[in-house]
């Protein structure tokens, strides 16, 4: 059986760069019923657009409908299921057990996934959701290796495995930080993220000061990135592996997704180490957070933990996508600063990486330049070979 | 009503059966950290007999996710608790609530989780799947609490009063924060965010790292005091202040300015004032 990448996407256009990229499957969000309210999120229309897009290549879509829903969430879900089903949705992803017997009652070839947000963590469990019909289950992030192995070898359901993206500190679906620290509700696409902000401890008379203030206590965890344990999770047959971040841009998802499929595809024919360290590099360079390894090998302690850090930084290597080749000379789509003798490398889904230092810049008007700054405008520049249209440029941190 | 009551201790256990609490609610060890008093397989055979032996009913509460190493590893002894003459067994994981269902239990099975059931339809489906009771999500509002009072008020358990748990992390966030500033602190803290004035309890036990409300919640409304089943959380709370709660349940004189007028700590109705959830962040 070969492993499925999965990929996030927040928009039309991140879907098209995953599946260019390598994702077997993407998973998206609709405006209504799903988590990550702060996503862009698809149209009706630009789920049937997705569906079309995947299809035409052969590639799977999935819909996330993972709110933990109150009691007036469920007005007009049946409607909304049976839209997603004409569609050709493949599957739903659901943190509610109602919302899954009921597309299942409606759509029944569409498959129900049982979102991480229910925190799946042993076979008793997956017995549980097969016994409701479900299709696959999504394990909580909490879950080590062996559990993974385990719970694969028994098959009991289809098993998807988080390796890349943000990690909840808490229990998935368990927390309601925000809930009552921001009265934004966690669970249903509202989550502030309480858990990445600072807190001073104090013994529970409130007498004694215990934090350090030059570095306070947080909960911030770093992102997960499994790759050093690919190779095992790829021979252990897990059905699908997930990249989280829906929020994310086109650039991390190209980044993410290309470095995992090549990890996937070269498996067995890179030594592992290297093919390890080298796919380390490649998916630090779209990183806005340290990261781990998550809880696969070990419990995480204190290095899981983003101490004297304000949240996620921003990452400004990737400054732009090739749109247009004439002749000798290519024009690229400007996202950030990059300047004359400045050493680029360009990536894609059917090359490797190639690097090299920019020269002759020129913008629309066809006037020599040394600085390409207005994200959006386009500069041409001599072409480097191979090159194709829609590849991702970015720069060469020294 | 029944009232069900969280014993933290084996004195508290004591001053508990003398009141008029209907149950007792107890942690197997290995599985309930420091939220419950917490008793040993070889144990628990005595401990439900003087429990019983007082009138009362006996609930063995799994708080936590079991992660699946540790229910393989400790199979043998969860097949002996479904065997347990136990008259509840209230899980936060589905898994076990199923895995005891198949294992001959016949203690009635409750599910237990403050976040999952946040609504009417979630519930039948757990009923329909062999759980005998549960309780409604902690975070949704009094007005929606009562819908789960009017439809269902045999099978929702209400947290009537008391700290609940907020947050649950399986990762030891205490000790991980004390090895980086180098220091030894305690395993219960309170934590403030550095611009707010709320403060939250802070716990770490083998089971990770958890967050309480440091607010009482007080649910007195008149719909859900008409229900069977009511639960009382005395984790952080002196025990005098619990059963003052039971007397004052058991009297029907229990209120929120009755609460308030004894307790230490702040009190409140849960997240009634708000309830900004799929429009926030947008």
């Amino acid at each position: 059986m070969s492993v499925e990448l999965l990929a996030p996407a927040g928009d039309l256009l991140r879907l098209k760069v995953a599946f260019d990229f390598g994702a077997d499957a993407v998973f998206i969000g609709g405006k209504a019923f799903s988590l990550r309210a702060r996503a862009s999120n698809f149209t009706m229309d630009d789920i049937q657009q997705g569906v079309n897009i995947a299809h035409a290549r052969g590639k799977k879509l999935f819909v996330t409908v993972n709110i933990v829903p109150h009691e007036d969430n469920f007005e007009g879900i049946e409607q909304y299921l049976t839209q997603l089903n004409a569609m050709g949705v493949d599957a739903i992803i659901v943190a509610s057990i109602a919302m899954g017997k009921i597309s299942k009652r409606i759509a029944p070839n569409m498959e129900v996934h049982i979102s991480t947000q229910v925190s799946a963590a042993n076979e008793h469990a997956l017995r549980f959701y097969k016994s409701l019909g479900f299709d696959r289950v999504v394990l909580a992030r909490e879950c080590s290796l062996d559990d993974v192995r385990t719970m694969v070898n028994l098959n009991i359901l289809p098993i998807e495995v988080f390796i890349h993206g943000g990690m909840c500190v808490n229990v998935s679906g368990r927390c309601t930080l925000s809930n009552h620290m921001s009265l934004r509700d966690a669970n249903r696409g509202g989550c502030a993220q309480s858990c990445r902000w600072r807190y001073e401890l104090m013994t529970l008379d409130e007498q004694t000061i215990i934090s350090n203030p030059n570095l306070t206590f947080t909960m911030s965890s770093k992102d997960l990135n499994a790759t050093p344990h690919l190779k095992e999770l790829l021979e252990m047959n897990v059905a699908s592996l997930k990249i989280e971040g829906r929020m994310k841009s086109e650039y991390y998802v190209a980044t993410i997704v290309n470095a995992y499929r090549h990890f996937i595809d070269h498996v067995d024919e890179l030594d592992e180490d290297n093919h390890v360290a080298s796919t380390l590099v490649e998916l630090s360079k779209a990183a806005s957070r340290a990261t781990f390894d998550g809880f696969y090998k070990t419990l995480p302690h204190s290095s899981s933990i983003l101490y004297g850090i304000n949240g996620g930084g921003i990452n400004q290597d990737f400054v732009g996508v090739v749109r247009k080749i004439e002749g000798d000379r290519m024009w690229v789509e400007v996202r950030n600063v990059f300047n004359d003798q400045d050493v680029l490398e360009v990536f894609g889904p059917n090359h490797e990486n190639r690097q090299w230092t920019v020269s002759d810049l020129k913008n629309e008007d066809e006037e020599s330049i040394t600085r390409a700054y207005q994200p959006m405008s386009w500069v041409s520049m001599p072409c480097i070979h191979p090159i194709e249209i829609d590849e991702f440029i970015r720069k060469v941190t020294p | 009503m029944k009232l069900f009551v969280e014993v933290n201790s084996t004195e508290n256990l004591r001053l508990i059966l003398e009141s008029q609490a209907d149950v007792c609610v107890i942690g197997l060890q290995g599985f309930c950290g420091d939220r419950l008093m917490s008793v040993s397989l070889e144990t628990l055979d005595d401990v439900i007999k003087t429990i019983h032996d007082h009138g009362k009913k006996v609930c063995l509460f799994f708080p936590y996710i079991i992660l699946q190493s540790r229910f393989k590893n400790n199979e043998a002894s969860l097949k002996q608790v479904a065997l347990k003459n136990l008259d509840y067994i209230a899980c936060g994981d589905v898994g076990l609530g199923y895995f005891l269902k198949h294992h001959q239990s016949t203690a009635q099975l409750i599910f237990m989780n403050e976040t999952m059931i946040a609504n009417t339809f979630d519930a039948q489906t757990f009923l329909d799947s062999g759980f005998d009771l549960f309780t409604p999500a902690m975070d949704i509002t009094l007005e929606k609490k009562r819908i789960f009072a009017h439809q269902m008020p045999k099978q929702a358990l209400f947290q009537l009063c008391g700290t609940h748990l907020i947050s649950t992390s399986h990762r030891p966030l205490l000790s991980s924060y004390y090895d980086v500033i180098n220091q030894d602190g305690p395993k219960q803290v309170k934590l403030k965010e550095l611009s707010r004035e709320a403060k939250y309890f802070g716990l770490e036990d083998d089971q990770g790292f958890h967050v309480f409300h440091d607010r009482l919640l007080v649910l007195d409304d008149p719909a859900v005091l008409a229900c069977e089943h009511g639960y009382l959380s005395s984790l952080f709370v002196d025990i005098k202040e619990t059963l003052m709660w039971i007397e004052m349940l058991k009297n029907k004189s229990f209120s929120y300015d009755g609460v308030k007028q004894h307790s230490s700590l702040n009190v409140y109705h849960g997240l009634d004032e708000t309830d900004k959830g799929l429009e926030a962040g947008t």
